[in-house]
């Protein structure tokens, strides 16, 4: 078997004969042009088992990425860095879960607390006189249920109650009515 | 009451990082790291282009055996079927496309390595338990957030111990990941690329033989056409020169094996003919020795192309052994940055620390 300084050494000397008889004066156009060829044939005969010489390097290259990128993993993904991520996590979702409650707090008591309030005071303020409660009452329910619906449907009221518990509600007691009731 | 508790839970933090900080810590070799790093970016690029290289050798050489494929049709054979020829035939590698993974994942190696000198993962840490300390705090309910300022307190101290913990840890990574990459990557990496590139000097020399073998067919040529009409007029000074000025040329040509030159020289014709030079034929012998003069000197550009390559590689072989020096450099101050103490002792006379810190700051709370 040839070490590859031996193959070298015999391609270049092949190749340098074959070079030399390619461009012999002495030899007929047809023999000079059959060397030429084998020249040629020779060297790309030897390009080919350097290219493939090279290509199943390829394999150990591929063998280095899988190794280094164990070591990766290992460093990446380990206990410890796992502990402190899943550490981080919880402490993340603690976070998240106070933003949400501080959101949902805070959200509804500016818009919906206000008019059943309002609507529960009414309420009570018809006990007192001992009329319209039916309708205090009634109110009071509405605007519970509109609550109930979320900011939006507060915003936008429906058609056949919500329209009309504002009106209802805007109507404080006249004096007249206290007066009675007194 | 609100000075001596806010008085005490500084002396906590203070304790917890005077225990840390004689618990023994680990530097990380930054000096030797950048310079690793600096080292490992040249040889990157110069890597690279050489591998790109590489591949536009081999897309000629595949062109090359294309034309002569298609120049000279095979008879038509009925050839045995053998599945692993077929299946290796299918699954064709992109053998540049893995050399340059092998580049990126060396840099990913050196994210992480950078990652962990940082102490990215403790800084992630801290950002979240600040966070946390922010939202207990905006609580709408009276008793949380009067409860959150409490906490407060005790999440300070622990947000220096966990920060720096985290940090200690992070930097022992670094040192244990430079053991463990850096072997693999000076006996195994740095190994290939430099066995690799006589590969790649074969290839490209064999290509170059392949094109400056042609081009010397063209002067050797030029150079019998040259001789032949000399020798068929009378001597003159003129052909003698042209002559001459070839043989000049030539010398200063590479030679094959065993002395075979690629352009061979031109010899004075022994025998003359009897015809004096015209001016016609004496223009036809300024222009061929021209000619041979252009194609010679196309001969030794294509041979100073091989020489060139070879500096390239010479020069990229320089920066390969200046990364293998740098990570060795780094592989022997990451041993030496090692910490006396194991580890685990550390962490958990800190943690007994904090612990006997918190207990008194209780018992002080009950008086």
């Amino acid at each position: 078997m040839l070490t590859d300084a031996q193959t070298n050494e015999t391609y270049e000397r092949a190749f340098a004969a074959l070079h030399s008889m390619a461009n012999d004066n002495k030899l007929t156009e047809e023999q000079r042009s059959l060397a030429r060829d084998e020249r040629d044939r020779l060297n790309l005969e030897y390009i080919g088992k350097a290219v493939s010489g090279s290509d199943e390097r390829t394999v150990l290259f591929q063998t280095f990425i899988d190794k280094m990128n164990n070591v990766i993993t290992q460093f990446a993904g380990n206990d410890t860095v796992d502990g402190l991520r899943k550490l981080k996590s919880v402490v993340d979702l603690a976070s998240e879960v106070l933003g949400a409650a501080t959101k949902t707090f805070a959200a509804p008591a500016a818009r919906v607390i206000k008019p059943v309030a309002k609507a529960a005071r009414r309420g009570a303020v018809a006990k007192k006189t001992g009329k319209s409660s039916k309708k205090a009452g009634k109110t009071a329910k509405t605007s519970g249920k509109a609550a109930k619906q979320g900011s939006g449907t507060m915003a936008r009221p429906s058609r056949s109650r919500g329209r009309a518990a504002p009106t209802i509600a805007a109507k404080a007691p006249s004096r007249k009515a206290k007066r009675r009731a007194r | 009451m609100a000075t001596r508790v806010i008085g005490l839970r500084w002396s906590i933090a203070s304790v917890l990082l005077a225990a840390i900080a004689t618990a023994g810590c680990t530097t990380v070799p930054s000096r030797e790291f950048t310079t690793y790093k600096d080292s490992f970016a040249k040889a990157r690029a110069a890597g690279e282009t050489v591998v790109l290289d590489y591949g536009v050798a081999v897309a000629q050489f595949e062109e090359i055996k294309a034309k002569q494929a298609a120049a000279k049709p095979a008879k038509k054979m009925r050839e045995p079927f053998d599945p692993n020829a077929a299946g290796r035939n299918q699954a064709a590698v992109d053998h540049i496309l893995i050399r340059m993974k092998a580049w990126e994942v060396v840099a990913r190696y050196n994210d992480l390595l950078t990652a962990l000198a940082e102490g990215k993962s403790a800084e992630e840490l801290a950002g979240a338990v600040d966070g946390l300390s922010a939202s207990l705090n905006s609580f709408p309910i009276k008793d949380v957030a009067a409860a959150a300022t409490q906490v407060s307190g005790y999440l300070a101290p622990l947000r220096a111990l966990a920060l720096e913990a985290a940090k200690e840890h992070s930097r022992r990574q670094f040192i244990d990941a430079v053991g463990l990459g850096a072997p693999l990557i000076n006996d195994s990496f740095l190994k290939l690329l430099r066995d690799e590139t006589g590969d790649f000097y074969l290839v490209r020399e064999r290509l170059n033989d392949r094109e400056i073998s042609a081009l010397a067919d063209t002067a050797n040529s030029t150079g019998t056409r040259l001789s032949e009409l000399v020798s068929a007029y009378q001597a003159s000074r003129d052909a003698d020169a042209a002559i001459a000025a070839f043989n000049a040329d030539v010398e200063r040509l590479p030679v094959l094996r065993g002395g075979v030159r690629l352009v061979f020289p031109l010899k004075s014709p022994s025998q003359r003919g009897t015809n004096p030079l015209t001016p016609d034929v004496a223009a036809q012998i300024a222009t061929l020795a021209q000619d041979a003069k252009a194609q010679v000197a196309k001969v030794m550009a294509k041979d100073d192309e091989l020489t060139a390559y070879r500096q390239v590689l010479i020069a990229y072989l320089g920066l390969l052994n200046q990364l293998e020096h740098s990570l060795r450099g780094l592989l022997a101050a990451a041993e030496q940055a090692q910490p006396g103490i194991p580890q685990g002792a550390d962490l958990e006379r800190a943690v007994i620390l904090l612990r006997q810190a918190y207990m008194a700051y209780k018992d002080k709370g009950k008086d």
